[in-house]
């Protein structure tokens, strides 16, 4: 326990190698389950570790069709998401190992958060790092 | 110092510093060593602040673009910055800024399917990219794809949207967050500039559309102010403060979020917020967005 209270800290402030991974990761396993869709241009990938907790603030247009993937490396085990509105009402939950994307239509504009939990690996001897990403694509809503 | 060498000494030497305070017990310490669990706390707090420099995301100008084509307007040329002038910009924050402006002059030539005018936006973003030493986003491969793909229109979108996307992953994998920051920015106002040109006419859809430009400012705004007071943000902080300023002019009446399934099962998200936004807003809003991008692109 001692010994992983010592490395968390460098493996947490030591982003370089792993960052270029996590881009290949996502462009390479992540981005093909936007297939029919248009990515959005921002790029919302980073190195997490089991406990971790992330959100994203988005804002959807009307009229529009969108997925949502979340994509976590098998390292990880899985990712658990919700969607939320502003208010903190839950629209849709979900878990990257179970099923990853989330497909909606918009009617009107509005802004939602996507909440991003790491589940703790209780039986883990080591603590693992891993990608995360989010990925958003869109397209004309029939 | 380029921040990623910088960043990388400094993780090496803290992680050193808490290694070498956990070796031994000494019982004659003449320095008081933080507690590690201390360290570990502010470590995390950091590395959230950096998560979060991460985690961010407004509606890419292709949205933009795509609701413009889509009420039937048309393609002009004259509304764009010109390419010829791309190695007149200087200066990594006005060339990062500028790299999002022809980011989104090259989504609006991509919408309207305009091939040979998408080439050259991207060899325009290209070149300006690499001025300002991004040599592994925007590559060669992807002017190649562009050009094998010029008669697929969905083709083409998806490679300017992916080319855009992963310069942001190159320059955050580089801890170079603050020049994505500007990118976005950037692309931000050419895309609010553009519809405000188009939006002149009395188009509901498209008023709508930059009223609700609303949020993705507030969004973009508390992302920049995450960056704290730095120089190279300062100035564009000031100007973009002066349109959010104009926003306060767009009503919002909250409402609740409501949510069904279509027939084929697909979610169906609407609320019944609404935002309203008079002539006098919208008329402040566009010679705001038209002083500032002339600001950053004026030669």
């Amino acid at each position: 326990m001692k010994l992983i209270k010592i490395l968390l800290p460098l493996l947490m402030l030591m982003p370089l190698a792993s960052d270029a991974q996590c881009r290949a990761f996502t462009k390479n396993q992540c981005l093909p389950q936007l297939d029919g869709y248009v990515q959005n241009d921002n790029y919302n990938s980073a190195m997490l570790v089991p406990g971790d907790d992330a959100e994203l603030l988005l804002t959807f247009y009307g009229g529009k069709e969108y997925r949502l993937v979340i994509c976590a490396h098998p390292i990880l085990g899985s990712a658990d998401y919700e969607v939320t509105d502003t208010n903190g009402d839950s629209i849709f939950k979900g878990n990257s190992a179970t099923g990853n994307s989330f497909d909606f239509k918009m009617v009107n504009t509005q802004q939602l958060i996507v909440k991003l939990h790491i589940p703790e690996q209780k039986s883990a001897v080591s603590v693992h790092e891993g990608c995360v990403s989010v990925l958003v694509g869109s397209k004309e809503s029939n | 110092m380029h921040r990623k060498n910088a960043y990388g000494l400094f993780s090496l030497l803290l992680g050193f510093s808490i290694l070498l305070a956990s070796c031994g017990e000494s019982t004659d310490q003449k320095t008081t060593q933080p507690p590690v669990q201390t360290t570990l706390d502010s470590a995390e707090v950091a590395r959230m602040k950096e998560l979060e420099k991460i985690f961010f995301s407004i509606p890419s100008p292709m949205e933009m673009s795509s609701l413009i084509k889509e009420k039937g307007y048309q393609f002009d040329q004259n509304k764009l910055i010109a390419t010829s002038n791309v190695d007149k910009y200087t200066g990594e924050s006005r060339q990062a800024i500028m790299l999002g402006v022809y980011g989104a002059d090259l989504s609006y030539t991509a919408i309207f399917d305009q091939k040979q005018m998408t080439m050259e936006y991207f060899a325009a973003a290209q070149k300006l990219a690499r001025s300002m030493g991004v040599d592994g986003a925007l590559t060669n491969d992807l002017i190649e794809r562009l050009d094998k793909h010029q008669e697929n229109r969905d083709s083409m979108l998806h490679i300017v949207s992916e080319a855009y996307a992963d310069l942001n992953g190159y320059l955050k994998e580089n801890q170079r967050i603050e020049v994505s920051a500007m990118i976005v920015a950037g692309g931000w106002i050419e895309a609010l500039y553009l519809s405000t040109i188009y939006g002149n006419d009395g188009s509901t859809d498209l008023r709508q559309r930059i009223a609700e430009q609303k949020y993705a400012l507030n969004n973009l705004m508390s992302y920049l102010d995450k960056f704290g007071d730095t120089t190279s943000l300062k100035e564009l902080r000031s100007d973009l403060k002066t349109i959010q300023d104009a926003y306060a002019g767009v009503g919002e009446n909250k409402g609740k979020t409501t949510s069904s399934k279509d027939d084929s099962g697909t979610m169906v998200i609407g609320t019944t917020t609404t935002l309203s936004m008079d002539d006098a807003t919208l008329a402040t809003i566009a010679t705001l967005a038209k002083n500032i991008r002339t600001k950053y692109t004026a030669l």
